[in-house]
C-alpha cells in the first residue's frame, strides 16, 4: 500500500474531533433527582446495554468518517495487485497486424488501421523518454524489427498502411516474441494489434500460445518485473455488418497464352454482404489500357465468376486487371491483377527416331500435324506452337538454335551421352519431355538414368516387353486393346471428355509397350501418375515430375503403327493441350505480397544486341510506391527485392549500357504482381470463445480500446487506486450514521415500549 | 407555627368556604353538620313513634297525649361527625420539584399544602381529624380530635423531615387498616409509586372496613410528559437503584407508556375497591380539585 497524496493522509487525525466532542458530551450531562424511578428503572435496565452498543456504534462511525474521507483524498494505492515494477525502463513491442483486413472502413468511422494507429499512439504517450518501442509488422516480419524511441515510433507508426498479406497471429506473436528476446530493458511488454479474424487465429496460433504458456510454466519463478507480459487489443468486431465486395481471384484459365491467339481468363468476385449486389461495373483491363466495362450482379453472399477472352499482340509479361467500382467498407480489394506470360510461340522440338521420306510414314509426322494444325494446311492463322522435326543426330543443332519448351522423342532408340546430358540438364532447368514408343526403341536406353549436369534423369516407368503385334503385322483376328477413360484429375484432357462418355471409346491399340513404375529407385519417392490406361488396367501414359521439369512416357507409338490413336480426331486436342500444358507451366510472374522476388540470371531474356565493347549493367525497379535504382549484384548472384510489401506490380528493368558508347544501349523488363490472399477480403471476427482461449493460453488481457489497457497496465505497474472503494465506503458510512442516528435509536426506542 | 405558615391566607379563606361533605353517614360522636342514620335527640324533629314499654318516659310527647290519648315518642334527627383520618406519602419520590409546578414545589411541599387545607376545613367543621404520614412505615400518627386547636399537631406532624426513604404503600396501609378504628374518611395523599397490586389489596381492606378513601394521586407535570433531552443523570431520590444516565429523548415514549400502564392499573384497582382517585399534577391550584371533588361528592350523596 502506498500513498499519492502522502500529505493528506494526516488529515486522519481528525478522527480525534468526534471522539473529543464525544468525550466531552460524554462528560457533559444534566442530573435530575428523579422520583418516578420505579417507571423508568424497568427499560432501562434493558435497554441501557442496547443504547451503549449504539453509541459505541455511532462513535466508530462518526471516527471512520474523517479517517475514510482523508485516506481517500491521499489517493492509496493498493500495490498488492502490482505485477511490475512500477518505474523500471520497458520494452514495449509493438506487433501490429497491418493485413488487408485491417483496412476495412466500417460506414462513418476511420478504417481498423487507422483506430489501430491511433490507438497505440495512447498507449505510447503514456510512455517515458526511457523506454524503447520495437515495431513489428505483420507484413514484414522477416525484417529484423528495430528498437526505437517513443517519437520515432510514432513516426514510423503514421507510415503504416494496411496492405499486407495474410498473417496467422501466431506467427505474428511468435515475431514479437523474438523481438522482446532482444530488448534492451529486462521489463517487456508485448501489445498485439490486431482485428483478430478467424482465419488469422488459427490452430497453429493456438498450439503456439500453448507452447508460450508450457515455456512460461516451465521457467523458475523470477523477478515479476522481468516477466513478458502479453496485451491483446481487438480494433475489428462487427465485420458480420461490414459491406463488402472483393475480387477473390484472376486466374489464366489459359494452359498457355501465346501472342496474337485468344487467351481465356476469369475472375471471381464475392459479395459478403447480406443484399445482392446489382449493376456493377467490372473493368478488365490490359497493362492498365481499360476494355469495355462489364455489369454484372451478384446475389447475396455468393459470388460470381466472369470470363474474358483476349487476344494480346506483343508477347512479354502483360498485367491482365480485375477492377469493380463499388464503394464498399474496403476497397483494396475491389481489384486485382495477374501476371501473364505471353510467348510468341511454344517451340516443340520433335525428335523422329526413324524418318521417312513419305508423307506421314515418320514417327513424328502425325504429332507434328497436331501440333501445327495451320501450318499443315497452309493457314495465316497462327499456331501456338511451332514444331519442328528432326534426327536424332541433328538434334543439338536444333536444340541450339531454338527456345525449345518442349522435346518429343518418338520411336528413338538411341542417342548420345551428349544429347542424354542436354535433355536430362533441360528437364532439371523446367522442360518437358514426352517420349513415344515405337518398334525401334531399346528399352535399355530408358530405363538406365541419363546422366546430367546437376542431376540424373530418371525415367518415370521402366520399359518391358511389347505386348501384342503392329497394326500392319495384326490380321483382323489379332487382339485389340481399348483405351480408357483418361485420368480426371490431369487438367488438360477434361475438356476431351463430354459427359460420362469415353472420349477414347473409338480407339484401338493393337500393340504397347509394358511400362513398370517405381522399378528403378525405391529410395527416391516416386510421385509418377498414369495418366492413360489400357482397357485391362495397364498404363499407357506415365507423367512424373523430374527437376524442375516434367517428363510423359507413352507406352504406344507417336504414329499410327500401334494404335489407331494419331487417326482419330481426338488426337489433336489430346496432344496440343498436353504441351501447351506443359509449356505453360514455367510462368512465376505472381507472387504473394512481402514474398522476396529473386531474379537470377536465366530468368532474363536473351539480350538481342551484341556489345563488342564493355558495358555497363544498371538495374531499376519501379514498384507501386515508385522507382528506385537497385545496387546491381556481384557476379552471378540473383537480384533479390524483398521490399514487396504493397500489392501491385513490379517492374524490374535492366539497362545494359555501352562503356564506350552511351547511346548504344538495351533495356529489358520484367515484371512481377503482388497480390493479396482472398481469404484477407473474407471478414470474419473470430469468436469470443477462441479469443478468450488465446487470451488466456498467453496470460493475456484482451481490450478493446487503449484507455481500459493503460488502465490495467497502471494497475499492473503501480498497483490499484482504491480511492473509489474509499469513496463508496465513506458514503456508506455517512449513511449508516445518518440512519443510525435517524432511525436505529428511535427504532430500539419502539421495541422498548412494546 | 401558624397555619399562615403553610396556607395562604386566600387559599385559606377558599379552603373555608368548601363544604366537604361525606358520602355516606358516618357515625360520631359529636353533632354536626353531617345528617346520621342513627335517630337520636337532636333539634330537627323527624316523627312520632308509638310508645312500647321499656321507652324512656321523659321522651314521651304529652301534648300528643293529651290530644289523641294515646302514647307516643318523639323522634329527632340526629346529627353526627365526619372522622377523617390523612394518610400523608413522604417518601423520596414526594421530593421531585419540576420547574412548572405551583411557586416551585415539590410533591411533598404540595401534598402538605392540601393535607393542611383538609385539616382546617374539618376542624372548622368540627369534624375530627387525624394524621398518619409515612413511607415504607408509619412515620408519624396525630390522633383523631375536633377541637380546632388540634390543628397544631397536625401541622407539626406534617412539617417534621422528609424522610428520603422508598414507598411501599400496600405495606403501611396494611399495617393502618386495623388501627384506623371506626369508619370514616380516609384521605390519601400519595404520588402511588409503588407496586399497584400490593396498593390494590391495601384498598380493598380499607373498603372491607366500610371506610371511605379518596385518593389524591399527586405529579409533577414532568413526570407526566417526560420532557427532557439529552443525556440526562436520572438520580434516585429513594435511594434504591442510583443513577442512570441515559439519552433521555430515546426513552421518553417508552417512559409514558409505562406510566400509562401504572396509571391505569391504578385506576383499576381503585374503580374496584370503590377508592376514588383523583389524578392531580403539581400545576393545579389544589384548591380547585379539592372543590370539583367536594362538588361532585355533594352531587352524589344528594
Amino acid at each position: 500500500m502506498s500513498l499519492l497524496n502522502a500529505a493528506l493522509a494526516f488529515g486522519a487525525f481528525a478522527f480525534t474531533i468526534p471522539l473529543v466532542i464525544h468525550l466531552l458530551f460524554r462528560s457533559r450531562f444534566k442530573t435530575v433527582d428523579w422520583g418516578a424511578m420505579h417507571l423508568l428503572d424497568s427499560m432501562l435496565r434493558t435497554n441501557r446495554r442496547r443504547m451503549q452498543v449504539t453509541h459505541w456504534l455511532l462513535l466508530l462511525l462518526r471516527c471512520l468518517i474523517p479517517v475514510v474521507l482523508a485516506f481517500c483524498m491521499a489517493r492509496p494505492v493498493w500495490t498488492w495487485f502490482r505485477a511490475l515494477a512500477g518505474d523500471a525502463p520497458r520494452t514495449l513491442v509493438v506487433a501490429l497486424d497491418d493485413s488487408r483486413s485491417m483496412s476495412a472502413t466500417p460506414s462513418g468511422r476511420p478504417s481498423r488501421i487507422e483506430v489501430a494507429k491511433q490507438q497505440i499512439g495512447d498507449v505510447l504517450a503514456d510512455l517515458s523518454r526511457r523506454d524503447e518501442v520495437i515495431l513489428v509488422r505483420g507484413s514484414r516480419l522477416g525484417a529484423v524489427p528495430a528498437k526505437m524511441g517513443v517519437a520515432d515510433a510514432l513516426s514510423a507508426l503514421r507510415k503504416v498502411d494496411a496492405s499486407g498479406g495474410a498473417v496467422s497471429i501466431g506467427q505474428l506473436l511468435d515475431a514479437a516474441r523474438q523481438a522482446a528476446e532482444d530488448a534492451s530493458h529486462s521489463r517487456r511488454q508485448i501489445l498485439l494489434v490486431s482485428d483478430f479474424q478467424s482465419n488469422a487465429v488459427d490452430a497453429s496460433t493456438l498450439e503456439l500460445a500453448s507452447q508460450i504458456e508450457t515455456a512460461a510454466a516451465a521457467e523458475p519463478e523470477s523477478d515479476p518485473a522481468a516477466g513478458l507480459v502479453i496485451d491483446l487489443l481487438n480494433v475489428g468486431n462487427g465485420s458480420a455488418d461490414l459491406n463488402n465486395l472483393s475480387i477473390d481471384s484472376v486466374t489464366v484459365d489459359s494452359p498457355v497464352v501465346v501472342s496474337r491467339r485468344s487467351g481465356v481468363y476469369s475472375a471471381t468476385i464475392r459479395n459478403a454482404f447480406d443484399l445482392p449486389a446489382n449493376d456493377l461495373r467490372l473493368v478488365w483491363s490490359i497493362d492498365g489500357n481499360p476494355l469495355e466495362p462489364r455489369v454484372i450482379s451478384i446475389e447475396a453472399n455468393s459470388s460470381v465468376t466472369n470470363r474474358l477472352t483476349h487476344s494480346i499482340d506483343h508477347p512479354g509479361t502483360h498485367q491482365i486487371t480485375a477492377a469493380i467500382s463499388r464503394a464498399d467498407n474496403m476497397l483494396a480489394d475491389n481489384q486485382r491483377s495477374v501476371a501473364v506470360e505471353v510467348m510468341q510461340e511454344v517451340n516443340v522440338l520433335l525428335v523422329d527416331g526413324k524418318p521417312a521420306n513419305q508423307p506421314l510414314a515418320g514417327q513424328a509426322d502425325f504429332l507434328a500435324i497436331s501440333l501445327s494444325p495451320f501450318a499443315f494446311g497452309g493457314d495465316d492463322r497462327p499456331d501456338p506452337v511451332r514444331a519442328a522435326v528432326v534426327s536424332s543426330r541433328k538434334f543439338e543443332q536444333a536444340f541450339k538454335e531454338q527456345d525449345v519448351r518442349v522435346i518429343i522423342l518418338a520411336d528413338v532408340g538411341k542417342l548420345t551421352d551428349s544429347v542424354k546430358r542436354q535433355i536430362s540438364d533441360f528437364v532439371d532447368d523446367g522442360g518437358s519431355l514426352v517420349v513415344f514408343d515405337g518398334p525401334d526403341v531399346r528399352p535399355d536406353l530408358y530405363n538406365e538414368p541419363w546422366a546430367g549436369s546437376h542431376s540424373n534423369l530418371r525415367f518415370p516407368a521402366k520399359l518391358g516387353e511389347v505386348q501384342g503385334e503392329s497394326r500392319s503385322a495384326a490380321g483382323k483376328n489379332q487382339n485389340q486393346y481399348s483405351i480408357d477413360q483418361p485420368a480426371s484429375f490431369y487438367r488438360p484432357w477434361q475438356v476431351l471428355s463430354r459427359g460420362d462418355e469415353n472420349p477414347l471409346s473409338d480407339v484401338d491399340v493393337s500393340a504397347y509397350r509394358k511400362l513398370e513404375l517405381n522399378v528403378h529407385d525405391t529410395s527416391s519417392a516416386s510421385n509418377a501418375v498414369v495418366l492413360l490406361r489400357s482397357g485391362d488396367g495397364a498404363p499407357l501414359a506415365v507423367s512424373e515430375k523430374q527437376g524442375a521439369g516434367t517428363v510423359i512416357q507413352f507406352a504406344i507409338s507417336g504414329n499410327d503403327a500401334w494404335t489407331n490413336l494419331p487417326l482419330r480426331p481426338v488426337f489433336l486436342p489430346l496432344i496440343q493441350q498436353m504441351v501447351l500444358d506443359l509449356a505453360g507451366k514455367q510462368t512465376d510472374a505472381m507472387i504473394d505480397v512481402g514474398q522476396p522476388i529473386v531474379l537470377s540470371e536465366s530468368d532474363w531474356p536473351q539480350p538481342i544486341q551484341k556489345f563488342e565493347t564493355a558495358t555497363r549493367t544498371t538495374y531499376t525497379l519501379q514498384t507501386p510506391r515508385g522507382e528506385t535504382e537497385l545496387d546491381p549484384p556481384p557476379d552471378g548472384d540473383p537480384i533479390r527485392i524483398t521490399a514487396t510489401y504493397s500489392p501491385g506490380v513490379y517492374r524490374i528493368q535492366r539497362r545494359t549500357v555501352a562503356v564506350a558508347d552511351p547511346q548504344h544501349s538495351e533495356s529489358v523488363v520484367l515484371m512481377r504482381v503482388a497480390g493479396v490472399d482472398a481469404s484477407e477480403s473474407l471478414l470474419v471476427d473470430v469468436g469470443p470463445e477462441r479469443l478468450n482461449r488465446l487470451a488466456q493460453l498467453l496470460g493475456a488481457g484482451v481490450f478493446e480500446n487503449a484507455d481500459s489497457l493503460k488502465a490495467v497496465d497502471h494497475t499492473r505497474s503501480n498497483g490499484r487506486e482504491i480511492w473509489r472503494w474509499l469513496l463508496a465506503l465513506l458514503l456508506v458510512a455517512l449513511v449508516a450514521e445518518l440512519w443510525l442516528q435517524q432511525n436505529l435509536v428511535r427504532r430500539r426506542t419502539m421495541e422498548t415500549a412494546r | 407555627m401558624r397555619i399562615l405558615d403553610f396556607i395562604k391566607p386566600n387559599e385559606l379563606s377558599r379552603v373555608a368556604r368548601l363544604q366537604v361533605l361525606a358520602r355516606e353517614i358516618v357515625e360520631g360522636y359529636c353533632s354536626g353538620r353531617h345528617r346520621s342514620p342513627h335517630k337520636g335527640f337532636s333539634v330537627e324533629f323527624k316523627e312520632h313513634r308509638q310508645y312500647v314499654p321499656g321507652d324512656e318516659l321523659k321522651n314521651i310527647d304529652w301534648k300528643a297525649f293529651g290530644k289523641s290519648d294515646r302514647l307516643f315518642i318523639r323522634q329527632y334527627e340526629e346529627e353526627t361527625n365526619l372522622r377523617c383520618l390523612l394518610l400523608v406519602d413522604q417518601s423520596g419520590s414526594m421530593a421531585y420539584a419540576g420547574t412548572r409546578s405551583v411557586d416551585g414545589l415539590s410533591k411533598h411541599e404540595y401534598a402538605v399544602r392540601l393535607s393542611a387545607a383538609f385539616a382546617y376545613l374539618m376542624l372548622g367543621q368540627q369534624d375530627p381529624v387525624g394524621l398518619i404520614t409515612f413511607d415504607n412505615d408509619i412515620r408519624r400518627q396525630v390522633p383523631l380530635r375536633s377541637r380546632p386547636s388540634h390543628l397544631q399537631p397536625i401541622l407539626s406532624a406534617l412539617v417534621a423531615d422528609q424522610t428520603r426513604l422508598e414507598t411501599d404503600l400496600g405495606s403501611v396501609f396494611r399495617k393502618l387498616a386495623p388501627k384506623v378504628g371506626r369508619r370514616g374518611l380516609i384521605v390519601i395523599v400519595s404520588d402511588s409509586m409503588g407496586d399497584v397490586e400490593s396498593i390494590s389489596r391495601a384498598l380493598a381492606q380499607f373498603r372491607a372496613s366500610r371506610h371511605e378513601v379518596i385518593f389524591f394521586q399527586i405529579l409533577d407535570p414532568d413526570e407526566v410528559d417526560f420532557p427532557f433531552s439529552g443525556r440526562i443523570q436520572f438520580r434516585d431520590l429513594e435511594n434504591a437503584i442510583g443513577e442512570q444516565t441515559v439519552d433521555a429523548a430515546s426513552i421518553q415514549k417508552a417512559y409514558r407508556d409505562r406510566l400509562q400502564e401504572h396509571n391505569e392499573a391504578l385506576r383499576e384497582a381503585c374503580r374496584r375497591s370503590r377508592v376514588d382517585l383523583i389524578p392531580i399534577t403539581t400545576d393545579q391550584p389544589f384548591t380547585d380539585v379539592v372543590h370539583e371533588y367536594v362538588a361532585a361528592r355533594r352531587r352524589i350523596v344528594r
